[in-house]
C-alpha cells in the first residue's frame, strides 16, 4: 500500500535507511582496514623496535660513564670559554674578519659570473660545430669561430681575476684561521669524543625519536595505505631462486618471509656470539629480556650461529633461507600460515590457545617439529657422516646419524632399498646391498647410470651353515634369536601375538612351528660342503692359552665374553654362548674344525664378512720349541664353556603342514582339491626339470609320487621352508645359496619422507594402541592410556613443576606426540608404531585375510628413542635434492675424511686403535704451569719442526672457576688438553690426595703472548683429581685401553709403557707420520710391522677402493700431503746439496761422500742395538728385556722424511710411551770422525740414510761401523722407567 | 587435543550459544507478531504463550551453552539417531526416493505448509535440527567449511521463494476460486522508477557490499593443498553449482553427462516459450492454472537439480562413496561397484554368450539391444504418448512442437531413469562400445 499518494516508500524512511546503510558499509571499510593492520608480523616488528631501542639504549647508557660524562661537560666548559674569546677577538680584530667578508663576496660574485661566461662560450663552440658539420659557407664558419674565440678570451679574462680573488682570500683566510684555530680544534675534540655516543643516539632516535616531528612522521608511515610507501614496517623476504620448491605440478623459486617476524634471527654480537640468546624471560618487558639477555620467538637469535644463517657461517640465511631446513610456509607471515609445528601435544595446545594454531593437512610439508629438525639435513649432506664428525663444527646432527647408524647395524636397507641415485643423480642417502654376483657388478659396472650399492649384509653367511650348527639350532634361534643371545641384532619374526586373539595366536603358533621346522630343512637342505680346516692331527689344543690368546689377539676387539669380563665391544656378536650352538666335529666332542676354519681363516666360510684375519699362524714360543696353534686353542677355550646344548623345538602337526601346503599351492595356480590331491598323493603334476620356483621342493625328478612318507613330509617343509624364506626375506641379512638374485621385499624408503599418508595402511591402529600397545609390566594398560596420563602430567606444568623427571619427559611426550600423529594418520606416527610393533597394524585384520598376506616386518630390539632417531633419518629421504650447488660437495680432503670416516665405522677400527686422544679438563693455577724448557740435549730444530708439523694448541678454555683447595678459595683457569693417562689415582687415600698424572700428547699453550707457557708433548700433568673436572674417553681404542690394563697385570709387571708397546698404537697424527702409498698396501696386506705387539694388525675383507680412501683419511685429516708424497731426502739436489753444504762446514773431509758416511752412521752401534738393519739380524742380549724395534728396511717407503726427523730428534714428543731413546743429544759429541760430531748432523744423516736404504744397501751393501773409541750408547730405558715419580704401584 | 576429532569444544559451544540466541530474537518477535495476531485458545490463554514458553527456552538453551563447560555437557544430537540417521539415510536410492516424495509433498499439501506458523514451525525445525547436528565433528567439517557455507545459506534461500511462491499461488487459487479479484490486481505494486526502485536498489547495492565485505573478513579463502596432477584431492569436487552435472557422471558417460545433457538443459529452457501454449497464469502466482508446467520445472529444479548439488556437496565423500551427514569421510571405505552393460544382461541372460568380435557388424549385433531400445525410446515413445496420455498437448501443440516437447520430457526422464535402472540392476551402459567411445 502507498505510503503515500506519490511514493510507495516513505522518503524520510528511506534516508533513514540509505543513511544506515552507507554507515554499515563505511564500518565494513574500516573493518577490513583494521584486519589488515593487524597482520601479527607487524606487532613483532614494533615490539623489535622497542627492542632494539632498549638494547642502543643500555648501548649508550654504557658509553656515556660517569666519567665519560665528567669529561664531557669539562669539554663543553672549555668550548664554552673559547667561543667567548672567539667572541672578544672578532671584535677586536673586526677589520681582519669583515675583509674576509668582503672578499668572500667577490669570490663568489666571480664564481658565478664565470659560469655564466663558461656557459656562453660553449654555446658558441657548438655553434660553431654545427657548422663545421653541415659544412655551412666558410665565411659563415668563421664568423662563428671568431664569436667563439670572443667568448673563450672572456672567460679567459674573467678566470684570471678570479684566481687573483682566491688568491687574497686564501691569505685573508689564514689570517682569520690563527686567531680562530683554539676554538676550531677545541670543537673538532669534542665532536671526537662525542663521535660513538652520536653515533649510537642517532640510531637510538630513528627508530624511536623523542623529537615530535619525527615521531609523529614515523606513526603516519604506520598508517593505512601510507604504509605502502615505504614504511618501517615491511616484510623481510629472502629470494633463493636456485634453490626451488615444489608446489603441486610448479616447480617455484623460494620466498621466504620468515625474517619478517624473526628479525634478530642472523644478528651476531661483533665477538660473533648470537646477538639475542634464546630463551624464557620471566616477565614480558623488552627491558627485562635484555637485562636477563634472554630473548623469547621470534626476537631471539639463531641458536647456531656458527653454523647457520650468518654470513660467515656455511648457510648463510640470505643464500638459503629458511624453509630448505625448517620446511614451513615459507611465503607465510602469521604463525598459522608459515606451518609452525609443536613438537608435543601439550605444546600444540599451548599454541592453539597462545596462536590459534591448528594443523593444516593442506600444506603438505609444514615446518618439522623440533625433534625432527635434523632428518632435511639429508637433503643436501647425503653421505650424513659429516654430521656426526666435523673437525669444525663437531656433531652438529647427531640424532640423524644415531639414525643413520642404527639403520646400518639393523640392516634395514636389505629389505628396504634406499636409493640414493636417480638416473646416475644423487637424489639422497644412498644404501642399498652391494651386488650379489659378479655378473650383477659388472652389469652395473657397464651401465653409466647406475650407481653399485656398497652395504653389506648384516647377518653372517648362511651358505654352509650345515656345518656350523644343527637343524634344532636353526628353530630355536629362528624362533626368538634374543632368548638365545639378548644383544643380538637380529629381530623376532615369529610369535609376535599381541595384536592377536588368543584362538588366532594358538593357530598361528602351530603354522609357525611348521614355519621354522621348514626354514630349518631348506637352510640344512641346501647348505654347501665346505673344506674345513684342521689342526696338525697331534696338536693338542690348550684352552687355558686359548683363553690368553682370545684376551690378547683383538677378538675382543669386536666381541664378548663373559669368560674374559670387562669389554664392552658390540661390533660383532656376544659370543659367551657360542659353546652351546656350534657343531663340534663327530670324533671329538671337544672340538669344532667349523670353529677353527672360521677363526683362522673367516672368508673361507664368508667371503664378504667383515671378520678380520688374524694371522692367527702356527708359531713357536719363545723357548723355540712348542708349537703353538693360536686358532685351535682359542676353539677349545670357546668350547670349553660347557656341553653343545640340545634346543628344544616345536613339533610340526602334519595337519598344519598340510594346510600351509595346501594354502600356497591354491595360491600359485592349483584349485583346492588339486592341492589337496597332491598332498595326499605325495605326487606333484610335474617333473622337476619343468617346474620353475618354489614348488621345485615337491617335485621328483621323473614325476613319480613319493611315498615314503617321511621323505614326503621333508619335501612339504621344504616348500613351507621357501615361502616363508621368501615371505621373510631372510636374504636381506643373510647369504643363501639360492637366493643371490632375490629381490629386497620390503617398501623403498628414499621419499618415504614425502609419502602420500593416504597410502599407509594405518587399519585399526588407533582402536589398538586405545586398548593395548605397552608391554608387558609396563604402569599403562594401553599406549593411548600412557599418552593421557602424559599429557596430564604436561598440564600440570611438567619437569619444570617436577611433575616429571627430563627424561620421562622427553620419551613420555615423545610417545604422545607420536601417538598424536597416528591419530592425524601422520608419517612419523606411522613410522614409530611400525618399528614399536610392526604387527600391530594387522590388529583385527587378520581374520579377514590370508595368512600369506599377514604383515611381514619383524620386531626390532630397538628402544623408544632410537626408534625415534631412525624416524628422524627415515623422514629426511625426501628424494628431492635442491639446485646443484647447495648440494653438500665436499672438496677432496673432505671427501677422503668423510669416507674415511665411514669405513672407519664398517670395519670398527676404531675397536683397537685411538683414533683421537683422550681431551682432560681441568683447574690449574697458571702460576704452577711450567713451560717445558729445552735442555742441554735437546735440538732447537726439532722443537721448529715440532712446531711446524704438528698442531699447537691452546689449552686455555677462557673460563675461570673458583675452588677451595686447602680452605682456601682460588680462582682456577680451566685448561682442555690431549693426553693419555699415566697415573691412575690411589682410591684407597683420601680423595683431597688423590692424583691423576697424566701424559701430554700435543704442543699445548697456555695463554698467549708474554705470559704464554708451551708444555711440550711428553711431558707429565699431575692433576689432583678435585681439580679434574672432565675426562673424555678417546675415540676409539677401547680394546687398547683395556689390553693395557691387562698387559700390565699379566705380563708388563705394572710398566704402562711397555704395556702400550704391545697394543695397538693410537693412530694419533698418523697422517703426518705414513707414506699414503705405504699405507695403502699394508691395508690390503698388513705385513709385520713391530716385534713388541702381542697381536697384529689383521687383514680386512677390503676392497682396493675402500684401501686407498683409509689411506687417504688420515693424511687428510691430519692436513697431511695426499695422496702421493714426494721423499725429499731421496733427491739428487737435495743430496749434493747437502754434501757442498757440509764440505763447507768441514764436516766432510777428502772426499768423503755424505751418503757413504751417513750409512756408516746408521750401521753404527747405536740403531742396530735395537733394530735389524743393513743385513744384521737384530739379537737380544736378553730376551726378556731387550725391545725389538721396527726393521729398517721398511722406514723410507713407510715413514715420512720430516716425521722421521723429529723422531730421531725427540721420540718422546711423538710417542710418550715409546722406548726408542734420543740418541744423538745435542750436547755430545759422539762420533768425532762422523761429520765432527755434530749431533744435528748426526740426525740428518741418519734421516737420509734410512731415506736411501735400498740405493745404499745395493751401492755400499753391508758395512760395520765401530767408532773410534766410541762408548757403547745406551739403550734408554723405557720411558716410564725414567720418570721415578710413576709410581708402578699407582696401577 | 588427543581426540582430533572432537564432538564438543569450547568454541564450538560459544558459537551455538550465539546461534541460540539468534533464534532466540527471532523467536521473541514472532511471539510478539503472534500475540498481536493469533488470538487466543478456547480456554482464553492467548496462543502466544506456547511461543513464549519455546523462546525462554531458547535463552536458556543460550546461555548453558554460554556457560556450561565441555566435559558433562548434554545438549547435543544424541549417537543414537546419528547412527540411525547414518545407517539409513546414506544411500543415494532412499535420498533421491525421498525427495521425490518430497516434491510431492511440498505439492499435495501446499495449502497447509504455505500457512505462516506452520512454516515458522517448519523453519525453527530446520534449525533447531542444523544446531544440534553442529555438536557433530563431522557434520560440522561438512556444513561449517567456508566453501559450503553458501550452499547451506542456499537451501534456506531456495525454501525461502518457494514458500513464497505457494503461499501467493494459494492465495490466488483460491481467490479464483471463489471469483474474487487476484492479489496482483488488488495490491496494485505499481510504483515509480524514482525513487521507489533506484533508491531501494542502491541501498540494496550497498548493503550487499557490506555483507560482502563481512563475509570476506570472517569466512578466510578456504585454500586447499596446491595443484598437483600427481595428487589430486579426495574427493575431487566440481564447483557446487555443477555438482549436479557432476552427479550424473556417476550414470553417464561424460559426452553425455558433461555435453549433451548440459547443452539440452541450456536448448530447452530456451525453448520453452515456444512450447508452452498456456496463455493463463501470465503476471500472476498461480499453481492450479500451470499445474504441469510448475510440476515439471519443479521436478527439473528441485529434485534434479538442487538436490543433487546438496548430495554432491554434503553426501559425497572420498572415492565419490556415498556417506551419512554424521559419518567420518574415511577414504578407507568401500563401496562395491560392479556394474554391467544391457547387452551382457541380455546375451548371458538368453544364454547365448555376448557375440565375440571387433568388427563393427559385431559391436552393432553386440549392443543392439541397446540400440533398438534408445531408437524406440525416442522415436516410438512421442507418437505413443502422443496418442495417450499427453493427448490433449499433441492437439493443442501440433506435430513439430509436440516432437520437440516430448523428446525434451524424455531427456529430462533419462536421467532418474539411469539412476534407477544403476540402483536396481546395477546397470553401466544401456549400449556400450568404449571402442568408438560411444556409451550411452
Amino acid at each position: 500500500m502507498p505510503a503515500t499518494d506519490n511514493y510507495r516508500w516513505n522518503q524520510k524512511t528511506l534516508n533513514g535507511v540509505f543513511a544506515a546503510s552507507s554507515l554499515i558499509l563505511l564500518l565494513s571499510v574500516i573493518v577490513m582496514m583494521r584486519a589488515d593492520q593487524a597482520d601479527e608480523w607487524k606487532g613483532y616488528q614494533r615490539t623489535n623496535f622497542k627492542l632494539d631501542a632498549t638494547v642502543r639504549k643500555a648501548d649508550l647508557a654504557k658509553i656515556e660513564s660517569p666519567e665519560f660524562r665528567e669529561q664531557r661537560a669539562e669539554m663543553d666548559a672549555q668550548v664554552k670559554a673559547a667561543e667567548e674569546k672567539l667572541a672578544q677577538i672578532k671584535i677586536d680584530q673586526a677589520p681582519i674578519f669583515k675583509e674576509q667578508d668582503t672578499l668572500q663576496r667577490s669570490v663568489d660574485a666571480l664564481e658565478i659570473n664565470l659560469k655564466f661566461k663558461n656557459s656562453i662560450r660553449d654555446q658558441a663552440r657548438a655553434q660553431y660545430d654545427l657548422a663545421v658539420r653541415d659544412a655551412l659557407a666558410a665565411d659563415l664558419t668563421q664568423a662563428r669561430f671568431d664569436a667563439f674565440r670572443s667568448k673563450q678570451d672572456e672567460c679567459d679574462a674573467t678566470k684570471v681575476e678570479l684566481d687573483a680573488a682566491k688568491e687574497l682570500l686564501a691569505a685573508k683566510n689564514s689570517e682569520v684561521k690563527a686567531l680562530t684555530s683554539e676554538y676550531d680544534e677545541l670543537v673538532a675534540a669534542r665532536e671526537k669524543l662525542n663521535f660513538d655516543a652520536e653515533r649510537v643516539r642517532a640510531s637510538v632516535e630513528n627508530i624511536a625519536p623523542t623529537n615530535l616531528v619525527s615521531s609523529w612522521k614515523r606513526a603516519m608511515m604506520e598508517l593505512p595505505i601510507i604504509d605502502g610507501f615505504n614504511s618501517h614496517l615491511r616484510i623481510v623476504q629472502d629470494w633463493m631462486p636456485r634453490l626451488s620448491q615444489t608446489l603441486g605440478m610448479a616447480e617455484i623459486a623460494r620466498f621466504d618471509r620468515c625474517r619478517s617476524c624473526h628479525q634478530n634471527i642472523d644478528k651476531t654480537t661483533s665477538s660473533g656470539g648470537a646477538a639475542f640468546p634464546p630463551g624464557h624471560p620471566s616477565t614480558a618487558s623488552v627491558e627485562d629480556w635484555v637485562k636477563e639477555n634472554k630473548f623469547p620467538q621470534p626476537f631471539s637469535t639463531h641458536p647456531n650461529t656458527e653454523l647457520f644463517c650468518t654470513a660467515s657461517s656455511p648457510h648463510p640465511v640470505a643464500k638459503f633461507g629458511c624453509t630448505i631446513c625448517h620446511d614451513g610456509q615459507g611465503s607465510g607471515t602469521s604463525f598459522g600460515n608459515a606451518e609452525h609445528s609443536p613438537n608435543d601435544p601439550h605444546l600444540a595446545h599451548e599454541w592453539h590457545d597462545e596462536y590459534g594454531y591448528h594443523p593444516n593437512h593442506f600444506w603438505e610439508y609444514p615446518m618439522q617439529p623440533s625433534r625432527f629438525a635434523e632428518s632435511t639435513c639429508i637433503k643436501c649432506h647425503h653421505s650424513v657422516t659429516e654430521l656426526g664428525i666435523s673437525p669444525k663444527f663437531g656433531a652438529s646432527a647427531p640424532k640423524v646419524v644415531k639414525g643413520y647408524e642404527l639403520i646400518q647395524k639393523y640392516g634395514c636397507y636389505g629389505c628396504h632399498e634406499m636409493h640414493g641415485f636417480d638416473g646416475g643423480v644423487a637424489i639422497g642417502p644412498d644404501m642399498r646391498l652391494e651386488p650379489q654376483t659378479p655378473e650383477e657388478a659388472a652389469r652395473i659396472a657397464a651401465d653409466p647410470t647406475q650407481v653399485a650399492g656398497k652395504m653389506r649384509k648384516v647377518g653372517p653367511s648362511l651358505r654352509h651353515v650345515a656345518a656350523k650348527t644343527t637343524d634344532a639350532f636353526i628353530q630355536y634361534w629362528t624362533e626368538d634369536p634374543s632368548r638365545f643371545r639378548p644383544s643380538t641384532k637380529m629381530p623376532k619374526f615369529f610369535g609376535l601375538a599381541d595384536h592377536l586373539s588368543e584362538a588366532d595366536a594358538a593357530h598361528t603358533a602351530k603354522f609357525e612351528a611348521a614355519e621354522l621346522a621348514g626354514v630349518a630343512a631348506v637352510l640344512i637342505g641346501t647348505s654347501q660342503p665346505i673344506e674345513l680346516l684342521k689342526p696338525e692331527k697331534s696338536y693338542v689344543a690348550n684352552a687355558e692359552r686359548g683363553k690368553e690368546l682370545f684376551s690378547q689377539r683383538g677378538c675382543l676387539a669386536c666381541h664378548q665374553h663373559t669368560a674374559v669380563p670387562g669389554n664392552t665391544a658390540d661390533f660383532g656378536p656376544n659370543i659367551s654362548d657360542i659353546h652351546k650352538k656350534v657343531l663340534r666335529n663327530a670324533d671329538d666332542d671337544n672340538f669344532s674344525d667349523w670353529l677353527y676354519t672360521w677363526i683362522r681363516e673367516p672368508e673361507r666360510h664368508h667371503k664378504r664378512t667383515r671378520m678380520p684375519n688374524l694371522y692367527l699362524d702356527v708359531y713357536t714360543d719363545l723357548d723355540g720349541t712348542t708349537l703353538i696353534d693360536p686358532a685351535a686353542d682359542i676353539t677349545a677355550f670357546l668350547l670349553s664353556q660347557g656341553k653343545s646344548e640340545q634346543f628344544a623345538v616345536h613339533a610340526v602337526e602334519g595337519e598344519e603342514l598340510d594346510n600351509l601346503v595346501s594354502l600356497y599351492l591354491e595360491k600359485t595356480r592349483f584349485s583346492k582339491s588339486a592341492a589337496r590331491g597332491i598332498i595326499e598323493s605325495g605326487s606333484f603334476p610335474q617333473k622337476l626339470a619343468d617346474v620353475v620356483g618354489d614348488e621345485q621342493a615337491l617335485a621328483s625328478e621323473d614325476g613319480a609320487a613319493i611315498t615314503d612318507p617321511g621323505v614326503w613330509r621333508q619335501k612339504k617343509l621344504e616348500y613351507v621352508g621357501r615361502k616363508t624364506i621368501a615371505r621373510y626375506g631372510c636374504y636381506a641379512c643373510h647369504d643363501m645359496p639360492g637366493y643371490e638374485l632375490a629381490r629386497p621385499i620390503g617398501v623403498a624408503l628414499q621419499d618415504w619422507g614425502r609419502k602420500d599418508t593416504s597410502k599407509l595402511g594405518f587399519e585399526h591402529i588407533e582402536e589398538f594402541l586405545h586398548h593395548h600397545g605397552e608391554p608387558a609390566g609396563s604402569a599403562f594398560k594401553s599406549t593411548g592410556e600412557r599418552v593421557v596420563a602424559a599429557n596430564r602430567k604436561a598440564e600440570a606444568g611438567g619437569a619444570a613443576a617436577g611433575v616429571f623427571t627430563e627424561e620421562e619427559e622427553a620419551s613420555e611426550m615423545s610417545a604422545a606426540f607420536f601417538y598424536d600423529s597416528i591419530q592425524r594418520h601422520g608419517r612419523p606416527g606411522f613410522a614409530w608404531q611400525k618399528l614399536r610393533a610392526p604387527r600391530s597394524y594387522d590388529f583385527e585384520k587378520t581374520e579377514t585375510k590370508g595368512y600369506d598376506e599377514r604383515l611381514r616386518m619383524p620386531k626390532f630390539p630397538l628402544k623408544e628413542d632410537e626408534i625415534e632417531a631412525i624416524a628422524t633419518f627415515v623422514l629426511g629421504m625426501v628424494a628431492d635434492p635442491p639446485a646443484e650447488e647447495y648440494v653438500y660437495t665436499p672438496n677432496e680432503r673432505d671427501k677422503n675424511r668423510i669416507e674415511g670416516e665411514f669405513l672407519l665405522a664398517k670395519y670398527n677400527c676404531t675397536g683397537c686403535h685411538v683414533i683421537d686422544l683422550p681431551k682432560v679438563t681441568y683447574a690449574t693455577d697458571l702460576e704452577d704451569v711450567t713451560a717445558t724448557a729445552l735442555s742441554s740435549a735437546d735440538h732447537q730444530n726439532a722443537l721448529d719442526i715440532l712446531l711446524k708439523t704438528r698442531p699447537v694448541t691452546q689449552a686455555l678454555t677462557g673460563e675461570v672457576r673458583d675452588f677451595v683447595i686447602d680452605d682456601e678459595k682460588k680462582s682456577l683457569h680451566l685448561a682442555t688438553i690431549r693426553a693419555m693417562v699415566a697415573v691412575r689415582p690411589d682410591l684407597e687415600e683420601d680423595i683431597v690426595d688423590q692424583e691423576h698424572g697424566f701424559d701430554l700428547w700435543e704442543t699445548a699453550e697456555f695463554g698467549t703472548g708474554e705470559s704464554m707457557k708451551r708444555l711440550l708433548p711428553g711431558e707429565r700433568i699431575t692433576i689432583p683429581a678435585q681439580q679434574l673436572l672432565k675426562y673424555e674417553h678417546a675415540r676409539g681404542g677401547a680394546f687398547a685401553e683395556w689390553l693395557v690394563e691387562n698387559l700390565m697385570e699379566t705380563r708388563t709387571g705394572g710398566n704402562r709403557s711397555l704395556a702400550w708397546q704391545q697394543s695397538p698404537p693410537p693412530l694419533y697424527q698418523e697422517g703426518g707420520k705414513v707414506q699414503t702409498s705405504w699405507l695403502y698396501q699394508f691395508l690390503l696386506e698388513p705385513g709385520k710391522i713391530r716385534h713388541t705387539t702381542v697381536l697384529r694388525m689383521p687383514r680386512f675383507n677390503m676392497s682396493e677402493h675402500e684401501a686407498r680412501v683409509l689411506a687417504n683419511y688420515f693424511a687428510a685429516a691430519d692436513g697431511a700431503e695426499f695422496p702421493y708424497q714426494e721423499n725429499p731426502a731421496t733427491d739428487l739436489d737435495y743430496l749434493s746439496m747437502k754434501q757442498a753444504e757440509l764440505a763447507h762446514a768441514g764436516m766432510l773431509v777428502d772426499g768423503q761422500s755424505y751418503l757413504n758416511e751417513s750409512w756408516k752412521l746408521l750401521n753404527g752401534q747405536l740403531c742396530v742395538k735395537c733394530h735389524s738393519l743393513g743385513g744384521k739380524k737384530f739379537k737380544a742380549s736378553d730376551p726378556a728385556k731387550d725391545i725389538q724395534g721396527p726393521n729398517l728396511n721398511m722406514a723410507q717407503n713407510r715413514l715420512r722424511a720430516d716425521w722421521v726427523k723429529l723422531w730421531l730428534y725427540k721420540p718422546s714428543w711423538i710417542t710418550p710411551y715409546t722406548s726408542m731413546p734420543v740418541n744423538y743429544k745435542n750436547n755430545t759429541n759422539e762420533m768425532p770422525d762422523l761429520f765432527k760430531g755434530n749431533a744435528d748432523a748426526h740426525v740428518n744423516a741418519t734421516r737420509d740414510a734410512l731415506m736411501n736404504y735400498t740405493r745404499l744397501l745395493e751401492e755400499i751393501g753391508q758395512t760395520t761401523y765401530t767408532p773410534p773409541a766410541a762408548p757403547a750408547a745406551e739403550a734408554a730405558p723405557p720411558a716410564d722407567a725414567a720418570k721415578p715419580d710413576n709410581a708402578a704401584g699407582a696401577e | 587435543m588427543l581426540n582430533p576429532h572432537p564432538d564438543l569444544t569450547p568454541s564450538v559451544l560459544v558459537g551455538l550459544g550465539w546461534f541460540y540466541l539468534v533464534i532466540f530474537l527471532m523467536n521473541l518477535l514472532w511471539t510478539i507478531r503472534s500475540f498481536k495476531v493469533d488470538g487466543e485458545y478456547r480456554s482464553g490463554m492467548p496462543k502466544a504463550s506456547v511461543w513464549a514458553v519455546y523462546t525462554s527456552i531458547l535463552m536458556m538453551l543460550s546461555f548453558y551453552h554460554f556457560t556450561y563447560p565441555v566435559e558433562g555437557f548434554m545438549f547435543s544430537m544424541p549417537v543414537a539417531f546419528k547412527d540411525f540417521f547414518d545407517a539409513y539415510f546414506s544411500n543415494p536410492v532412499l535420498y533421491f526416493f525421498l525427495t521425490i516424495v518430497g516434491l510431492w509433498a511440498m505439492i499435495q499439501f501446499r495449502e497447509w505448509w504455505t500457512r505462516p506458523t506452520v512454516a515458522w514451525v517448519l523453519l525453527n525445525c530446520s534449525l533447531i535440527f542444523m544446531t544440534l547436528s553442529l555438536t557433530d565433528y563431522d557434520f560440522r567439517q561438512i556444513v561449517g567449511k567456508p566453501d559450503n557455507v553458501p550452499i547451506v545459506a542456499m537451501l534456506f534461500i531456495v525454501a525461502f521463494f518457494t514458500w513464497i511462491y505457494f503461499s501467493r499461488a494459494v492465495d490466488n487459487d483460491r481467490r479464483i476460486a471463489e471469483g474474487r479479484p487476484l492479489f496482483e490486481q488488488e495490491d496494485n505494486e505499481k510504483v515509480l522508477v524514482w525513487p521507489d526502485l533506484v533508491y531501494t536498489e542502491l541501498i540494496c547495492m550497498v548493503v550487499l557490499t557490506a555483507v560482502l565485505v563481512f563475509w570476506g573478513i570472517a569466512l578466510q579463502a578456504p585454500l586447499e593443498e596446491p595443484a598437483s596432477s600427481m595428487k589430486t584431492p579426495n574427493p575431487s569436487k566440481a564447483p557446487w553449482y555443477f555438482l549436479g552435472l557432476q552427479e550424473m557422471l556417476v550414470y553417464f558417460d561424460p559426452w553425455l553427462a558433461g555435453v549433451v545433457l548440459p547443452s539440452i538443459i541450456l536448448g530447452g529452457l530456451i525453448a520453452v516459450p515456444y512450447i508452452d501454449f498456456n496463455k493463463t497464469g501470465n503476471g500472476y502466482y498461480t499453481f492450479k492454472q500451470r499445474s504441469f508446467a510448475i510440476t515439471t520445472f519443479l521436478f527439473g529444479f528441485m529434485p534434479l537439480w538442487v538436490a543433487l548439488i546438496v548430495l554432491g556437496t554434503f553426501l559425497r565423500g572420498p572415492n565419490w562413496n556415498f556417506f551419512g551427514i554424521y559419518e567420518y569421510w574415511d577414504v578407507h571405505k568401500v563401496e562395491a561397484a560392479n556394474n554391467v552393460n544391457l547387452s551382457e544382461f541380455f546375451w548371458n541372460g538368453l544364454g547365448l554368450g555376448i557375440p565375440k568380435g571387433s568388427g563393427v557388424g559385431d559391436i552393432l549385433l553386440r549392443e543392439s539391444p541397446g540400440i533398438i531400445l534408445t531408437i524406440v525410446y525416442f522415436a516410438a515413445l512421442p507418437p505413443v504418448l502422443g496418442l495417450t496420455v499427453l493427448r490433449k498437448y499433441f492437439v493443442r501443440m501440433g506435430v513439430l512442437r509436440f516432437l520437440v516437447f516430448s523428446n525434451l520430457i524424455l531427456w529430462m526422464a533419462i536421467l532418474p531413469i539411469k539412476m534407477l535402472l544403476r540402483w536396481a540392476f546395477a546397470l553401466k551402459y544401456i549400449v556400450g562400445i568404449p571402442e568408438f567411445f560411444f556409451n550411452i
